[in-house]
């Protein structure tokens, strides 16, 4: 450890980075916050302190019915590709060294894949086998990329887990899949929380493949606000995106609180 | 019945870990009869295959060659979950998402034992181990004894068997070991359990086992009754191995053995003159006496350890140990320095195999 007094370690410019580092990452969150709650029609100056705009966005119904669409995507997509993930992470772990690596890198790809490739290419695929682009297609492409997402903290669980657990469950007449919901699965369990928490953020922030994939009717929250925010600024994007920052935050910090536990 | 006599049979077993250059050969043809109701010990340094052995008892690995039966019944095939057999862990390995009574339970809920059943058998456990008031602990809030000693609860509770207990009692202190140590015993006796219990410690394996096996590098090297094994060890190794041991070499002649230093050592012995031999003596079966025949010593070091005195002597440039008992006064006699008699009766020496 270093010693935080230790002189050698003083690098006095860094300082000066961090404030502004931080002061780019947040003033612009605050201000849109605090934009959120102004009563001025143009966005940008200050007035008084109002709730019109939370209430015009929640009387607007073709946002309401865009966080319906958000909501429902995000939720299938986290509950099935959180399903996969764990399947995936389970039944690699017996399996070769060699396989488990490589099963790794091809389930980790997509994390570096530019997201407009994966984008283009889900789209042509979509149009090449004749679906029609609309909530499913939608539903479809975000299940498939939040499994990378999920599977690797449940992977990364499951590495910690000490395979003679299994042995001794085994030993105590468990059967396979009996181990599998009394041990393996209750020890897992911090892990597919946080997984699924990730895939749940992911799919709710996804812009850019939902923006090609989606149809018509299909339209998510932040391919709603993208629409709004061609049409000029209005403090409505600041309130809708205030609301989702409120609930971002309270999931990540739900998941880090669960994955505190042990 | 007698044809079951045998609980286990183990048929000429070989493990091999890996292939190719990294091969590991941790067992080399292992063949063992291990009695019904026997307590049967394994005994060996670390990595002589101890643990693989009870593992592929337990079915967690396969045989490379051989095969084992249980009670004549073939083990080919059969899961962990289908033998009669429960595994005390080296590491415990306790469910740490459950607690002492969780985990004491799990074996008997899996059997799907009736529920009053299941928490009288779990009371009676804690009981046994001394964990009376810690059944709704986590494995992680207890100590490394506490732990062992659950293990041990959850193994017994389903009254296997055949029980395979692996350095079962390493973690305990003295006293409680002690406690342990009858415990199992009366365990054994009272429910008809086959124990296959691996220790290093040879002074345990010697309290316990009705016959101790003792392995060197995946092989066996010898088994027998503690006595046996003890009084009449077959080579340098178990010698060794077990409790203390003055080695001496000498060149074969009839009757005797002309040792380094021109010395004569009696003993009777079937090895060819002028061949090299080893014999082992037992610390407290030679004596220290001043008027009689014996071979010459100097004393180098004396060791008064409570019940006895060790004699630390020098002979044919070797050191060797006596054992005196103090009651007796003898050991008052002898100080650092002194030119004494060793008296080494014929009947306690023991000459060793050859080593290969
Ligand atoms: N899964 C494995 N893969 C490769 N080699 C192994 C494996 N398990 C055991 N071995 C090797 O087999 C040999 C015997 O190991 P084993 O665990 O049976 O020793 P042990 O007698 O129980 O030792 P200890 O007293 O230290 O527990 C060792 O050389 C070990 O390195
Ligand atoms: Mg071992």
């Amino acid at each position: 450890m270093i010693n935080p007094r230790n002189p050698l370690w003083r690098y006095p410019s860094l300082g000066v980075l961090m404030v502004a580092f931080f002061a780019f990452l947040y003033v612009p969150i605050i201000v849109l916050i605090v934009l959120s709650f102004n009563q001025n029609q143009t966005a940008t100056i200050w007035t008084t302190f109002s709730f019109d705009w939370y209430k015009n966005v929640l009387e607007n119904p073709n946002i309401l019915r865009a966080a319906q669409n958000s909501l429902i995507v995000a939720l299938v997509a986290t509950v099935v590709s959180t399903v996969f993930a764990t399947m995936a992470a389970v039944g690699m772990a017996g399996k070769a060294f060699k396989a488990q690596n490589a099963f790794n890198g091809l389930v980790g790809l997509p994390l570096l894949v530019p997201e407009i490739v994966t984008a283009v290419a889900s789209l042509l695929f979509f149009l090449a086998i004749g679906l029609e682009l609309g909530l499913t297609t939608v539903i479809i492409a975000h299940v498939v990329f939040c499994i990378p997402f999920a599977y690797l903290p449940i992977r990364a669980r499951l590495e910690g887990l000490d395979p003679k657990l299994l042995e001794a469950a085994s030993d105590l007449y468990a059967r396979p899949w009996q181990a599998f919901a009394r041990v393996t699965l209750p020890l897992l369990l911090p892990g597919i929380v946080s997984g699924a928490m990730l895939a749940f953020i992911t799919s709710m922030d996804d812009f850019v493949i939902t923006f090609f994939v989606a149809g018509a009717g299909a339209t998510t929250l932040p391919v709603y606000i993208f629409g709004m925010i061609r049409t000029g600024i209005s403090p409505e994007v600041n309130a809708i995106s205030t609301l989702l920052f409120a609930a971002s935050l309270v999931i990540v910090m739900l998941s880090f609180f669960i994955s505190q536990k042990k | 019945m007698t044809a079951l006599a045998n609980a286990i049979v183990i048929d000429n077993i070989g493990m091999v870990f890996g292939a190719g250059l990294g091969a590991v050969r941790a067992l080399d043809g292992v063949s063992l009869e291990i009695g019904s109701n026997e307590f049967f010990t394994l005994l060996g340094p670390s990595g002589c295959g101890k643990t693989t052995l009870l593992r592929l008892i337990a079915g967690f690995e396969q045989p490379s060659t051989g095969s084992i039966s249980l009670y004549g019944q073939r083990l080919e095939g059969l899961m962990p979950f289908e033998r009669p057999v429960n595994t005390v862990f080296q590491s415990y390995a306790l469910f740490p998402h459950m607690s002492v009574a969780q985990n004491i339970a799990f074996g008997l809920e899996m059997q799907r034992k009736p529920r009053l059943e299941v928490q009288k058998i779990v009371a009676d456990m804690l009981e046994l181990v001394q964990l009376t008031g810690f059944e709704a602990r986590k494995p992680a809030q207890l100590s490394g004894g506490q732990q062992q000693r659950v293990a041990l609860a959850r193994a017994l509770a389903n009254r296997p068997k055949v029980l395979l207990l692996d350095e079962s009692l390493s973690a305990l202190d003295a006293k409680l070991r002690k406690e342990m140590q009858l415990e199992l015993k009366r365990l054994q006796l009272e429910t008809g359990i086959t124990f296959v219990f691996v220790t290093h410690d040879q002074e345990e394996a010697l309290t316990m086992s009705d016959r101790i096996a003792v392995m060197k590098n995946g092989k066996l090297e010898q088994i027998g009754t503690p006595t046996e094994i003890y009084d009449f060890p077959r080579s340098r190794y178990v010698a060794d191995f077990i409790g203390e041991t003055n080695f001496l070499t000498g060149i074969a002649e009839a009757n005797g053995l002309r040792l380094p230093d021109s010395q004569w050592l009696e003993v009777t012995h079937s090895r060819p003159p002028g061949s090299s031999v080893d014999v082992a003596v037992r610390p407290e079966r030679a004596q220290i006496a001043r008027d009689t025949n014996g071979l010459n010593a100097v004393v180098r070091e004396v060791v008064y350890v409570g019940t006895d005195t060790v004699v630390y002597l020098e002979i044919a440039k070797e050191v060797f140990r006596v054992r005196m008992q103090n009651h007796g006064g003898a050991a008052k006699m002898v100080s650092v320095g002194d030119q004494i008699k060793l008296v080494i009766p014929p009947n306690a020496v023991r000459i060793l195999e050859a080593e290969s």
